[in-house]
């Protein structure tokens, strides 16, 4: 066996980990269909709901709500037909905020396993009435708090559209995050080539910029394919996959201004100078110009990705390890890289 | 099954969820992780092959 050094071990170490928790934990509970769209105040409406994960039994405690900004109201009756089908009854007895008379209601529903949620699962029909007509109903819209027990189990969160392809995370988006750090370093090493002139700096700084490029090109494909399944087409011109598309055009130019040099002092020079240039376009173009635009990426137009609202607590447990895995990843097959150029190349 | 579904999270898991059901997620996972291995076997060989050069260069 090789002796390695202890960061490799780590990489071992968590990569069965990811992959293990990443595929096996199931997730949690969701709805996947849900009809009719619309509801109609003073009348009583029927939705039939799909489950997803669910586990409703008859005689079981649930509650579900419609729930529009602070006021909800409450489900009549709920009527179970198996583990994953079941039709809810509400009343609507009229407008919950005059001030808008029309809307998307969320679904919220308290079962034994934990909550269940669909936000915008139906729209409220803007029908007109006489005032005198929306007392009617015995129901009312309240603003009490929301009465949901907690999550019993671990699992993933079931978002709608993603459903079971938010495992992606776990191996699509730490593969940005180690481009972004094999290129940093590689910047790093441009940099100390620049002031010192060894060339085996140069070596690993071309090293690690082929690594984030092939880390950046299989985060493009693995993102639009996932972005087939979610979006509806591999590539959807979203301001984010521009702009990481941009990025790595412009690192492909520092491979060819290698290739066009034939002197390596001069070929290190250049292309240390157009890496400084490189990277320091990476970080508008990457971090800041997408959250200024509404974007199909989650955490986009505003906001960063890794806040509670995009993040789950129990994601992050799988989340960050795997950054951590790929990140050494990277480095480790980079540093092979340029030792094998130092051997070929006659430098030791 | 309702029994075991009112034990701890932990053992909730091994309750059938609905990919699961179809043993369609274990064909995934074990994919994921031979290649993960082949990967793996891979970095460590070219290790290997790289040390064993560096250590002739050292020793000449």
């Amino acid at each position: 066996m090789v002796k390695l050094s202890w960061w490799k071990w780590i990489f071992i170490l968590l990569m069965p980990y990811v992959i293990l928790m990443g595929f096996l934990v199931p997730l949690g509970q969701g709805i996947t269909e849900l009809s009719p769209y619309v509801v109609y105040p003073l009348k009583t409406n029927k939705l039939d709901i799909v489950g997803y994960n669910t586990r409703f039994t008859e005689g079981q405690s649930i509650r579900a709500w419609l729930k529009q900004g602070d006021y909800h109201i409450e489900a009549d009756n709920i009527i179970v037909r198996d583990e994953r089908h079941a039709s809810l009854i509400f009343t609507i007895p009229g407008f919950p905020d005059t001030s808008k008379n029309d809307g998307d209601l969320s679904l919220v529903m308290d079962t034994p396993d934990g909550p269940l949620v669909l936000p915008s699962a139906v729209n409220l029909a803007a029908v007109k009435y006489p005032d005198s007509l929306a007392l009617i109903s015995s129901q009312k819209w309240s603003t009490n708090k929301l009465a949901v027990r907690a999550e019993s189990n671990f699992n993933f969160p079931f978002r709608n559209i993603l459903g079971e392809t938010i495992r992606n995370t776990y191996f699509h988006v730490p593969l940005w995050f180690a481009m972004i750090l094999l290129f940093f370093i590689s910047v790093l090493k441009s940099i100390r080539y620049l002031q010192k002139k060894q060339i085996e700096d140069d070596a690993k700084a071309e090293s690690f910029v082929l690594i984030g490029v092939l880390f950046g090109i299989l985060g493009t494909v693995t993102g639009s394919i996932w972005a087939k399944f979610t979006w509806g087409s591999f590539w959807s011109f979203d301001v984010k996959q521009n702009m990481a598309a941009i990025s790595l055009l412009i690192y492909g130019g520092y491979f060819i201004i290698r290739n066009s040099l034939q002197d390596p002092d001069a070929k290190a020079r250049v292309s240390g100078v157009y890496n400084v240039f490189a990277f320091v376009l990476l970080i508008p173009l990457i971090f800041i110009i997408p959250r200024r635009y509404d974007s199909l990426h989650p955490g986009n137009g505003g906001n960063p990705a890794l806040g509670s609202q995009d993040l789950d607590n129990t994601m992050r447990i799988v989340f960050y390890p795997a950054v951590i895995a790929y990140m050494i990843c990277g480095i480790w097959i980079a540093q092979l890289r340029y030792r094998i150029k130092l051997i070929y190349n006659n430098i030791y | 099954m309702i029994l075991l579904s009112k034990l701890s999270a932990v053992i909730w898991m091994l309750d059938v969820d609905f990919l699961r059901s179809t043993g369609k997620i274990y064909t995934v996972a074990l994919v994921a992780l031979v290649v993960w291995i082949a990967v793996l076997v891979y970095l460590l060989r070219l290790e290997k092959w790289v040390k064993s050069i560096e250590d002739q260069i050292k020793s000449k």
